[in-house]
């Protein structure tokens, strides 16, 4: 136990923690404090900054989750920065990062990420116009024990990846696969670039057919503005038969006849959010008269659905 | 009596444990407090040291005996039982009340001690301290040095010196910034800071667009010079111009006025005229030499007759300029009626010939 205390010769100075000490003030600090202030104090700060267990749990969710979305998010110069953090985290985090929860980011990061991070367990990556079927089918194979995966308006991933992905992750639990209100875009007007708008995926059946024949142990499905039909619905129902959860918000080609028939055979289910096609206009354009809210609200039910 | 009283005294002893700091000081501590720091607890159980003054426990580096005074306040009051949570909080929250530089002090202190509970409850107050705060602000508080951007400063202080007399030793010492800056530069791209080559990018992006910028300048300035050029034959032209007038003026000034004005009334009267007339015009035409030569002669004999039909003309075509054009084409019409009178003239000339010949 006395070799535990050496002592040190020199008299340190006092504005000099120890190592642990710092490690653990920095991990009680938020992700902006530490990578705008902390980070770029000193050497020494910054080398204690780049210690692996500060890097196991990379989230920027908390800065990207504000009401007004930005359009600089949407350009190459952003993606690149987030590229950057991304792969600088990965190195720091030497094959134990475990939790990504980001934006923006493309298939550069993301392939460094399936090279270098096994035990990866949650992948959320929305609005990432530039990631590809390539990178996911990389991390599919290279991180078996996913159990999260978010990734809402990523338009270029295709349900063959996320074949692979329910194939090569037996514990997935959680997919998040929603796109962009194509009823009403006007949320998104302005911010997301037009060109990526119009470029909703149009087979929606076919992700439902990936989802159904290779992810049997899934218990939480979004897939909200999905343009599947019943034929997707009932697919997804008998391939994923411990669904607890289950929103099919603006997905305006199914029926509530189609939901009530295909949703009898899950036993687990706890909550499934239906499609409202009355979609209150009143929440994007303020410039209408309040009565036109009543309007809307009185005919947001199924009664007119056969 | 005596088992009564050593009965009675038993109960007022204490157990010490002594503790010695760095600076050799020793001093000594409650036992239950003492043990509440895990270091110093296992240092008890395993070597028995602690018991006396001659063999107290040496403490780490980094515990002085300020230090070791607050810990051993807190170890006081959290060994106590019975304190409600409330209380504990209370005392934790006016025990941080301390500047940066005691935090740091007694962070290390406790983390040494393995007092976890305590380096916990510091770590928090030193987090604290930390939020929101720039770098330069956390440099500010925590007295740390700025050697993060040491790389720049030497980059800086590496630029080439001017070799202006070609001095072998200035050129060999540019080599070796040159050198040492590219290593500067490799280090810099072997960083992890991966964010820092996107302002690199950019810059080169912007010395591109300045390139661009430059070169366009050129261009610009190229026509220039073509509009240069094109003043200089404009002016050329209108040189030429002058020149072609100062040659007329010359013409105008060569001939006698008298003799021009002669000349223009006798084309007129051609023009007007018809082929009779013409047939008159043809002798006029070859007196004229001698006209001018009789003029000269005529100014010396017949002053007053020569003057008195000179004014008239003149007079007549002054007329003629300062009219309106009907008045004009009445003049012409009149000046068909004094077709006579070159005949008359005509007669005169022959009698100045005449009068010629007479005086050789």
């Amino acid at each position: 136990m006395k070799t535990e205390t050496e002592p040190n010769e020199t008299e340190s100075d006092w504005s000099e923690l120890t190592r642990e000490c710092l490690i653990n003030i920095l991990s009680r600090l938020s992700v902006e404090d530490r990578w705008r202030g902390t980070m770029l104090v000193c050497k020494s700060w910054f080398s204690v900054f780049k210690e692996p267990s500060l890097h196991f749990v990379f989230n920027l969710d908390p800065q990207f989750d504000s009401p007004t979305e930005s359009t600089r998010w949407w350009t190459p110069e952003f993606e690149a920065k987030i590229d950057n953090m991304l792969r600088s985290v990965v190195e720091w985090a030497q094959s134990s990062l475990t939790h990504i929860r980001i934006r923006h980011c493309s298939d550069r990061s993301l392939a460094l990420v399936a090279q270098s991070c096994p035990n990866l367990e949650v992948l959320f990556i929305r609005s990432c116009p530039r990631v590809t079927d390539d990178s996911i089918s990389r991390i599919a194979l290279s991180c078996p024990k996913l159990r999260e995966l978010d990734i809402s308006y990523c338009y270029e991933i295709t349900h063959e990846s996320l074949v692979l992905i329910g194939r090569n992750c037996p514990n997935l639990k959680v997919l998040k696969r929603n796109l962009m209100n194509w009823l009403d875009p006007s949320q998104h007007r302005g911010i997301v670039p037009d060109d990526y708008l119009n470029a909703c995926p149009q087979d929606g059946d076919d992700e439902a057919a990936a989802i159904a024949n290779s992810m049997p142990g899934l218990e939480q499905l979004e897939i909200r503005f999905s343009k599947l039909t019943a034929k997707g619905l009932n697919s997804i129902c008998q391939g994923c038969p411990n669904l607890e959860f289950l929103d099919l918000s603006g997905c305006a080609n199914l029926t509530s006849r189609d939901i009530a028939n295909a949703s009898s055979s899950l036993v687990h289910l706890k909550e499934i959010k239906k499609p409202n096609f009355y979609i209150p206009r009143s929440v994007f354009h303020t410039e209408r008269y309040g009565h036109w809210s009543l309007y809307d609200e009185r005919f947001q039910t199924d009664i007119f659905q056969i | 009596m005596f088992d009564a009283a050593m009965a009675v005294v038993k109960p007022e002893m204490k157990s010490y444990i002594w503790l010695q700091t760095v600076d050799g000081s020793i001093q000594q501590v409650e036992e239950e407090v003492a043990m509440f720091c895990p270091m110093i607890c296992q240092e008890v159980l395993q070597t028995g040291l602690g018991s006396s003054k001659t063999y107290a426990i040496s403490l780490p580096q980094r515990v002085n005996p300020a230090m070791l005074g607050l810990i051993l306040d807190y170890c006081r009051f959290h060994q106590v039982p019975g304190h409600s949570n409330k209380e504990r909080k209370t005392f934790d929250e006016k025990f941080i009340r301390m500047d940066t530089k005691k935090l740091c002090e007694l962070t290390s202190a406790a983390d040494s001690l393995q007092l976890k509970p305590l380096v916990d409850l510091t770590s928090r107050a030193l987090a604290r301290i930390i939020e929101g705060k720039t770098p330069e602000e956390i440099r500010e508080t925590f007295h740390l040095p700025d050697d993060l951007t040491e790389d720049l400063c030497q980059e800086e202080k590496l630029e080439p010196l001017r070799n202006i007399t070609d001095d072998p030793r200035i050129r060999l010492l540019n080599r070796l910034y040159a050198r040492k800056r590219k290593e500067l530069k490799e280090r810099k791209k072997l960083k992890d800071v991966e964010v820092e080559e996107e302002p690199k990018d950019e810059r080169s992006v912007e010395d591109l667009l300045s390139f661009i910028n430059g070169a366009d300048g050129d261009i610009k300035g190229t026509r220039a010079n073509k509009n240069k050029k094109k003043n200089r034959r404009r002016k050329d032209h209108a040189k030429d111009i002058s020149s072609e007038n100062t040659n007329e003026n010359d013409k105008e000034l060569n001939p006698l006025p008298s003799a021009y004005h002669d000349v223009n009334f006798d084309n007129a009267l051609e023009a007007s005229a018809s082929k009779h007339s013409r047939t008159q015009n043809l002798p006029a035409i070859n007196f004229s030499p001698k006209f001018e030569f009789i003029d000269g002669d005529v100014d010396d004999d017949l002053d007053p007759a020569m003057k008195e039909e000179l004014d008239r003309e003149v007079e007549d075509f002054a007329r003629r300029l300062n009219s309106d054009w009907p008045e004009r084409m009445q003049i012409l019409s009149l000046g068909q009626d004094r077709r006579l009178v070159p005949i008359s003239m005509n007669s005169n000339g022959s009698t100045h010939l005449y009068t010629g010949f007479d005086q050789r």
